[in-house]
């Protein structure tokens, strides 16, 4: 067999896979109608960045960032931002996390057993830098929508701080709701992820997953699956969970629906295309922070070039690895 | 009102601004805006205005919004302010120190995010002065009305011209230059009136002239012979030089020109346009002058001998003089031979010579200032060497005898005339070359080339030794109220005056009675 009758061979069991469940029944959508005078919306995410690397041990960088938003018949207009940012070394190797104190070794166990363990202990805590600054988000303001990058499941659950803000957010009359930009769930039980099923309802409104998917997730999810078209443009179908407010998803929905009118990208609120973008700002912050290493690394007695090619990218890998020359030269050499 | 933060700069590539602007309509090239640094407020002039070319930007246009709201710098706020911005180069010109006041070039940067905001009032009082003899000639672009002066005493000093194509409003600026020359008497001036425009009132447009508002001060000459309220203006036709007539005749051939220097060197007692008249090939002899170009000639030069003031008779000059020397001034009225441009090159050339003679060989205590339109038709290198006006402007301001330039085509006018400009007042100009022309050898010559080049009419970017910065001016509107209020002044009725009005008033009702 060749490898375009192979390529052939497949394609056809992947349609045909896609049409093995049964025909969709038909799904209870129902409308949205933004609201007319939306609440304010406080958007948060995260971002991180590796920075240096010897041997086990990993340094980076995290960012949590919130930044309120109140929308007037004008447009969108932004209140000063709150961001935190956090440097944090981890270690994949048992000795050394032995030696940090528990909060370390929490984020090692909880991320135990993974491919790349380096990179998700950071990215716990970047979730829990953004849980924290959720948490004083939803203390320090009362009526507003709090948005956060995501859904509101708590994973791993040793780490998280979900419960605490929706506790705050139910004492402060805040509305949480966590919307994923990406979701590749199965909930209605088809052979494609919901957001493809559902790409088929035109116009704009929301689902919700059948209750048995949440049965599933109790203990882990900290509300209410949906998936929401919040304006007619929208290209997709966004995942989003209900923290609080969950007797009343036509009020949340018009809120955040509200928030979702922008022009760049119909659908998605606005507010958390800002809060994206300021938190990978962390990621432009690199240079002044790796001659901050240099400087350091140089006091502490360490030679230049060990230091220099302990600098990694973004995502942690050595700039001088042996991988990211072949990369380079799988690029180059046409 | 704050308008933006610096996001980028040099001390010789100008100030990068982000803007917060809603809409940058509201910011124009050539506004003055203040930069806040930490020592000194930088006065700035708008040299350009961006929208970057973004990606967002250009995979969202031609959308169809429908609900949405569409995207712009009011609309969408980010963490540092609209999303969508533009930019503006901002070119600082002086520096004002915050504590002292004191100015000073700028040789310095402010720091990142300094604030830029419109000027205000306040602020252009810092830069402007007004002297005994400075006048202002209209106000500045983008701030609350200001009018900014103009000192005349300088502007007197040395050649200066006036740039600008048809309908940029040249007239107007010159005849408030001229008023504001005779208001602050810092000299007297001599204008060629081709289309009457400058006597009592515009032929044009009936606006008022120089001699409405200085009736005592201001002598009309005419030739034309009709016009028999101004002085006569005769030429003796024996002051006729050479070049009076290779100007005026612009077209004549090489051949012709000889033969004009053969015929004048054997001219005798005659006058030149006699003897250019009564010439014979055989009285020349053939080897001086050939046939067809002397019959060639004296067809040219019908055209001049026709004219009425071409005539033996007391010749204007020396009245002309005599007036100047009184602290008068001169138009000189072209009436119906407005319209023919080699009369009035004629004469411009016949009295520029006189004027060149007279003021370096004896010199005169009284400053002349000749405006000399359409310039180019005198100095245009081609023509240059026959005339004395590069010479004029070249050497005359030792001599008190000022050339001001008007034209509408720079490019053509003699490069070494135009290094010779003190001061430079640049109105709209089509032609890239004459825009780059008229601004030849002036500071930030870039930013200078931008502005004229998007200027409206009635607006005049004036730069020199006259004014304090270089300033982009909207020329007030020529009308009695303004010429009053800020160029002339209200005159205060004498007493006398006021006996010669009751007199006229009885006369008045005394007719109307009788």
């Amino acid at each position: 067999m060749t490898v375009r009758e192979e390529l052939r061979a497949e394609l056809s069991r992947m349609i045909r896979y896609r049409e093995t469940r049964p025909g969709a029944t038909s799904l209870e959508v129902r409308s949205i109608r933004p609201a007319e005078t939306p609440l304010d919306l406080v958007a948060i995410d995260g971002s991180y960045t590796f920075l240096w690397n010897l041997g086990s041990m990993w340094l980076a960088v995290a960012r949590a960032a919130a930044i309120p938003y109140a929308l007037t018949e004008r447009g969108f207009h932004p209140r000063r931002p709150e961001i935190v940012d956090r440097a944090i070394m981890v270690s994949t190797w048992d000795d050394i996390v032995a030696k940090q104190d528990e909060f370390h070794q929490r984020l090692f166990e909880a991320t135990r057993g993974s491919a790349e363990q380096h990179k998700d202990m950071v990215n716990e805590f970047r979730k829990h830098l953004e849980g924290e600054l959720a948490v004083k988000v939803a203390r320090e303001t009362e009526g507003v929508v709090i948005a956060l990058d995501g859904s509101l499941a708590a994973v791993p659950k040793e780490l998280d701080h979900l419960e605490e803000v929706v506790g705050a957010c139910e004492a402060n009359g805040n509305t949480l709701v966590g919307v994923s930009k990406d979701s590749l769930l199965h909930a209605f039980g088809r052979a494609m992820p919901d957001e493809q099923v559902l790409q088929s309802y035109a116009g704009m409104g929301y689902v919700r997953v059948p209750k048995d998917f949440e049965q599933r997730q109790r203990g882990l999810l900290y509300g209410d699956v949906y998936f929401a078209r919040l304006h007619p443009q929208s290209p997709k179908w966004f995942r989003v969970d209900i923290g609080t407010y969950k007797d009343d998803p036509d009020f949340v929905f018009s809120h955040l629906a509200a928030h979702a009118r922008s022009g760049i990208s119909p659908g998605y609120p606005f507010p958390l295309i800002e809060a994206h973008r300021l938190a990978v700002l962390v990621r432009q912050i690199r240079e002044p922070l790796e001659e901050e290493i240099l400087k350091e690394c140089g006091r502490l007695g360490l030679r230049v070039h060990e230091v220099v090619a302990g600098l990694t990218r973004v995502e942690g890998r050595r700039r001088g690895a042996f991988h990211e020359f072949l990369d380079q030269l799988a690029r180059d050499v046409k | 009102m704050k308008i933006g933060e610096v996001v980028a700069g040099s001390v010789l590539g100008g100030l990068e601004v982000k803007l917060q602007l809603d809409n940058p309509e509201e910011l124009r090239i050539g506004y003055p805006v203040i930069v806040e640094g930490k020592t000194y407020d930088f006065y700035c002039l708008v040299e350009d205005i961006v929208n970057q070319q973004l990606d967002i930007a250009e995979r969202l246009a031609g959308s169809d919004y429908k609900d949405a709201l569409v995207p712009g710098a009011g609309t969408h706020e980010g963490y540092g302010g609209p999303i969508f911005y533009s930019k503006t180069l901002l070119r600082p010109i002086q520096l004002i120190e915050k504590e002292s006041g004191e100015l000073s070039q700028p040789q310095t940067i402010p720091p990142y995010f300094s604030e830029a905001r419109h000027a205000a009032r306040a602020d252009v009082e810092h830069i402007y002065e007004i002297t005994e003899t400075s006048v202002p000639l209209g106000t500045i672009r983008g701030i609350e009305p200001y009018y900014v002066h103009i000192d005349f005493t300088r502007l007197t000093e040395k050649p200066f011209a006036i740039f600008g194509r048809t309908g940029a409003g040249k007239s107007i600026l010159n005849k408030l230059i001229c008023l504001s020359v005779l208001t602050k008497d810092v000299g007297s001036v001599l204008i060629f009136d081709m289309v009457g425009e400058y006597g009592v009132y515009s032929r044009a447009d009936n606006t008022k002239g120089l001699k409405y508002y200085f009736p005592e001060r201001v002598e009309i000459f005419s030739i034309d012979p009709k016009n028999q309220e101004a002085r006569p203006f005769i030429i003796d036709p024996r002051e006729i030089q050479p070049e009076d007539l290779i100007v005026a005749l612009q077209d004549l051939r090489p051949a012709m020109v000889d033969t004009i220097y053969a015929i004048h060197q054997r001219r005798g007692e005659k006058d030149l346009v006699t003897a250019i008249q009564d010439a014979t090939v055989e009285q020349l002899g053939e080897a001086l002058v050939h046939e067809m170009s002397l019959n060639a000639l004296k067809r040219r030069m019908a055209r001049l001998t026709r004219l009425p003031f071409l005539r033996e008779g007391k010749d204007a000059f020396p009245q002309m003089m005599s007036l100047v020397r009184q602290g008068k001034s001169i138009v000189l009225d072209f009436g119906e031979f407005g319209g023919d441009r080699s009369v009035y090159l004629f004469i411009a050339n016949v009295l520029a010579h006189r004027l060149y003679d007279l003021y370096t060989e004896k010199g005169e205590d009284r400053r002349l200032v000749v405006f000399l339109e359409e310039a180019h038709k005198f100095l245009d290198p081609e023509v240059a060497p026959y005339t004395r006006f590069s010479q004029l402007a070249r050497e005359t301001r030792k001599f008190n005898l000022i050339l001001a330039l008007v034209d509408q085509r720079p490019t053509r006018v003699d490069q070494e005339v135009r290094s010779q400009l003190a001061n430079r007042f640049v109105l709209s100009l089509k032609e890239q070359a004459d825009v780059q022309s008229a601004l030849a050898g002036v500071q930030d010559v870039g930013m200078w080339e931008k502005i004229v080049g998007t200027i409206p009419p009635r607006v005049v970017a004036v730069i020199g030794d006259a004014i304090r910065v270089p300033t982009v001016i909207d020329i007030m509107t020529y009308d009695d109220a303004n010429v009053h209020e800020h160029v002339v002044g209200r005159a205060k009725v004498t007493e006398a005056e006021l006996e010669r009005l009751a007199r006229k008033a009885d006369d008045i009702f005394r007719t109307g009675a009788g």
